[in-house]
């Protein structure tokens, strides 16, 4: 099949255009790196900068690491109060974007904030807990992001063979021993892929970091492009972020091959440890108190916020709608390229890579990425095009490349239910591979196009820092809105978009793992 | 007869591997070739050749005299029927059986789809879709569909090893009552040895890439060219013999060997050309009754082979080897 691939039908190129959208952004960023600067990036600030990303990516890996294999293992190896509610609920702070958190928590934990008033009433001295600091937005961060390690490791558990653990229970170690010496261990790479995506997550974030005063190489690549218009200083800070892309990437993958193949036999239900009394309450308290902290508690603070703040409804239905035409055109176009990957890239690795690599990179930077290349289109067609429909056009492109990867998933895997036989099949009965997809692909995998179109479009709705460098003037989105107030300390009225898109998110987030995590074997729950 | 399908050297290589190593095969009209070989052999390769879903590395493939090694496989004019059957489960069975029935008006479609449909019983399933029928059902589909478009060739890629064993008998004569009812090349792809002799007109033995031998399934049997051949149709014994004057011999008596130079040789035996009676001592160990017949290991020196019994054997037997069941290869 190698040899048969190089050549060029219409799907496999489309599949390469698809894929030179992802790569094009990625590029630009290291020619436009190269090129001249003005002196405003010091040293001593690209390294500080430097610096505050690793030790962020640092706490929010161990912490996700730590939280999402507790609750992973309890979870899918007890039984306890409420368990099957919680394997499902303890992805829910996925739906809110981090600043979403960063505000509900910032403000909770002001010097003026409830907590910290009602401390100092109580024992008549200020507790340290602050939030606008490294170790806020690492807490903060670690509680919207461990679901990433949740789902994965929680996956590789529950596709384990059974046969594993029940052979190193009868080579005589105890439930205990086999989980630290066969089960965990086999799971290993799926903790590493689930902590990778829960760095990306930490690398990409704009919104909250830069809320809470931490000034990290992603709030760095804003800052440049948006206060000095330096596109070379954006895309020199973005450099280690792409790198850091790529080693994330790469650990990802090679998590997620291992685990694939960690339980080749039949698939049965674990045995669950029964989990009674108070160690049954423990960590039915446990889950809910994640659950409670990673979203009950700061949404619920926000929106009583911005229930007692006046809010200006007009600008709210604007945003909306603004955000809504963006996802819906968004969705359409990169569920459509990343369905080119997915066909005319079959059985190759190499395109589906390229494009993954674009989502492992922060929207900042794919923003940076496409200002060199829409600089060109500038100056070759200056009267042409308008500036609005410019700056769509490249958000857009900014969403098709970032997302293609989290689209091409599911495609990938409707596709894969279309077997290579039945695919001959239409060729041999005179259809050719145009035809073949379309007859036959497409219609099959439909229900997964439709579930890679709803994740990027709940991607789209919450994404803030490619939205806010790449957006025409004066075109905001829920996202852009709530930075907008919450920057100007009108946090009230930042509640209002903020609570919006969580509450559009929220079905959305819970539909979507259950269809992915049905689609894996042995996984019941 | 001009053949309908000419393979001409064909060879595919995977890296360092090569699947199919310059092939030669024709399929002619009306007549049914099987392709018998072990999983692994290039068999599967060589059909997905000549059906155009791989690329050749090397050689040719003509359809009715002309080359076609070059065209997709919707211009091959090439039925395929897959081992999985591989119908569009997203479509009715009727739809499945039209899908290639392009350009036609609906009604003359949904017309020629139930003439198809009605020599193999599922006039009235062109509603249902797949995952609704059963497995033979699924198959006779499978053919029909891929009938349809009146091919000059129709390739069978193991078409009943997903039919239960009792199901077998029955749907392999009605594929072959459907194929007769066309003119066209046949070919099928198996590793079962009784079910390529019961459908083949004629046989294609493959092994590591190359075709071992060609011929009538009888001929293919009787006259095995070398011991892999002969493995490939049935079970077969090897022992070690010295020719010497006319005669092989082995642990387990002489062979006529008029003709064959003096020196090593081998002899195959299939199972069942052990005779009882007059011939060598032989010592017998693990006797078992397999059903009409008894297995044993007989063990004549250095020498141990599966003989296959017609009665149980009382202690030790003298054996000899029959003539009509064995084969002498000298190397």
């Amino acid at each position: 099949m190698r040899l048969h691939s190089l050549r060029p039908t219409p799907l496999r190129l489309g599949a390469l255009v698809a894929a030179l959208i992802a790569l094009i952004p990625l590029v630009a960023v290291l020619v436009t790196a190269a090129g001249p600067m003005a002196d405003s990036l010091t040293a001593e600030t690209f390294w500080r900068y430097a610096r505050t990303s690793a030790a962020l990516v640092l706490m929010v890996g161990i912490g996700t690491g730590m939280l999402g294999a507790a609750t992973a293992w309890l979870v899918a190896m007890h039984d306890f109060p409420g368990r099957r509610l919680f394997s499902w609920a303890l992805v829910l702070p996925m739906a809110a974007p981090a600043f979403v958190l960063a505000y509900g928590y910032a403000s909770l934990f002001d010097v003026a904030g409830p907590i910290r008033t009602a401390w100092r009433t109580a024992f008549g001295w200020d507790p340290p807990l602050e939030m606008r600091t490294l170790w806020g937005a690492a807490l903060v961060m670690t509680l919207g992001f461990y679901p990433y390690v949740y789902l994965t490791l929680r996956a590789a558990f529950l596709s384990q063979s059974t046969g594993l653990a029940e052979a190193a229970r009868t080579l005589g170690l105890t439930r205990r021993q086999a989980f630290w010496r066969v089960t965990l261990p086999l799971a290993r790479p799926a903790l590493a892929a689930g902590m990778a995506l829960a760095v990306m997550e930490t690398l990409a974030d704009y919104g909250a970091t830069s809320y809470l005063t931490v000034q990290t190489l992603t709030t760095g690549v804003v800052r440049a492009w948006s206060i000095f218009y330096s596109a070379a200083e954006a895309a020199r800070l973005a450099l280690p972020l792409l790198g850091a892309a790529v080693v994330l990437l790469w650990i990802e993958r090679a998590g997620r091959r291992t685990t694939s193949e960690a339980g080749q036999s039949r698939w049965r239900e674990l045995e669950r440890a029964r989990l009674s009394g108070a160690a049954g309450w423990g960590a039915a308290g446990f889950c809910l108190l994640l659950i409670g902290l990673g979203l009950i508690l700061p949404l619920g603070w926000l929106a009583y916020l911005g229930l007692g703040a006046e809010h200006d409804m007009s600008r709210l239905i604007a945003g909306g709608r603004n955000v809504l035409i963006l996802g819906l055109i968004a969705a359409a176009v990169t569920t459509g390229l990343a369905t080119l990957v997915a066909l005319g890239a079959r059985g190759g690795r190499f395109l589906p890579r390229l494009v993954s690599l674009g989502y492992a990179t922060p929207g900042a930077v794919m923003a940076i990425g496409l200002l060199a290349p829409a600089g060109l289109i500038w100056r070759a067609f200056p009267a042409t095009v308008s500036s609005f429909l410019m700056a769509i056009t490249l958000l857009i492109l900014a969403y098709a490349a970032r997302l293609m990867a989290a689209a091409l998933e599911p495609i990938d895997a409707g596709l894969q239910r279309v077997g290579r036989s039945m695919r001959a099949a239409a060729r041999s009965l005179g259809e050719t591979e145009t035809g073949a997809a379309r007859r036959v692909d497409l219609p099959i995998a439909s229900g997964a196009l439709f579930t890679a179109a709803l994740l990027v479009f709940i991607d789209v709705l919450k994404e803030l820092p490619a939205t806010m460098i790449l957006r025409p003037f004066g075109f905001d989105t829920l996202a852009v809105m709530a930075d907008y107030y919450a920057k100007d300390e009108r946090l009230g009225e930042a509640a209002w978009p903020s609570v919006v898109i969580v509450l559009v998110a929220l079905p959305a987030v819970l539909w979507l793992t259950r269809r992915v995590s049905h689609s894996r074997p042995g996984d019941r729950t | 007869m001009t053949p309908t399908i000419e393979v001409i050297g064909a060879t595919r290589r995977y890296g360092a591997k090569i699947a199919v190593d310059g092939v030669d095969m024709t399929l002619t009209p009306g007549r049914i070739t099987c392709l018998l070989g072990p999983s692994g052999c290039g068999k599967s390769t060589l059909l997905r050749l000549i059906a155009g879903l791989e690329p050749l590395d090397a050689g040719r493939i003509l359809a009715q005299g002309r080359d076609i090694s070059g065209e997709p496989p919707e211009r091959r004019g090439i039925g395929l029927v897959f081992q999985d059957y591989a119908l569009f489960p997203h479509i009715s069975v009727g739809e499945n059986v039209g899908f290639g029935l392009q350009g036609l008006t609906r009604a003359e479609r949904e017309g020629r789809v139930r003439t198809l449909l009605e020599p193999v019983h599922l006039a009235d399933r062109t509603g249902s879709f797949p995952g609704e029928l059963s497995g033979g059902e699924q198959q006779r589909v499978a053919l029909v569909r891929a009938l349809a478009r009146a091919p000059h060739t129709v390739l069978m890629d193991e078409p009943f090893s997903g039919l239960d064993s009792h199901l077998k008998g029955e749907v392999r004569l009605a594929t072959l009552k459907a194929l007769r009812a066309t003119d066209a090349a046949v070919l099928i792809v198996t590793h079962d040895a009784e079910e390529a002799m019961q459908m083949a007109d004629d046989m294609a033995l493959m092994n590591e890439g190359k075709i071992l031998q060609r011929g009538t399934p009888e001929d293919c049997y009787r006259n095995p060219v070398s011991v892999a051949a002969a493995r490939l149709l049935g079970e077969a014994e090897t022992l070690d013999a010295q020719i010497d004057a006319g005669q092989a011999h082995t642990a387990f008596g002489d062979l006529p060997a008029a003709g064959l130079r003096d020196g090593p040789a081998q002899v195959m035996v299939r199972p069942d050309g052990f005779v009882v009676g007059a011939g060598v001592p032989a010592q017998v160990r693990e006797v078992r009754f397999v059903g009409q017949a008894w297995r044993a290991t007989l063990i004549s020196g250095e020498a141990a082979v599966s003989a296959r019994l017609a009665a149980p054997p009382a202690g030790n037997l003298s054996v000899s080897i029959d003539p009509a069941r064995a084969r002498i290869f000298v190397p």
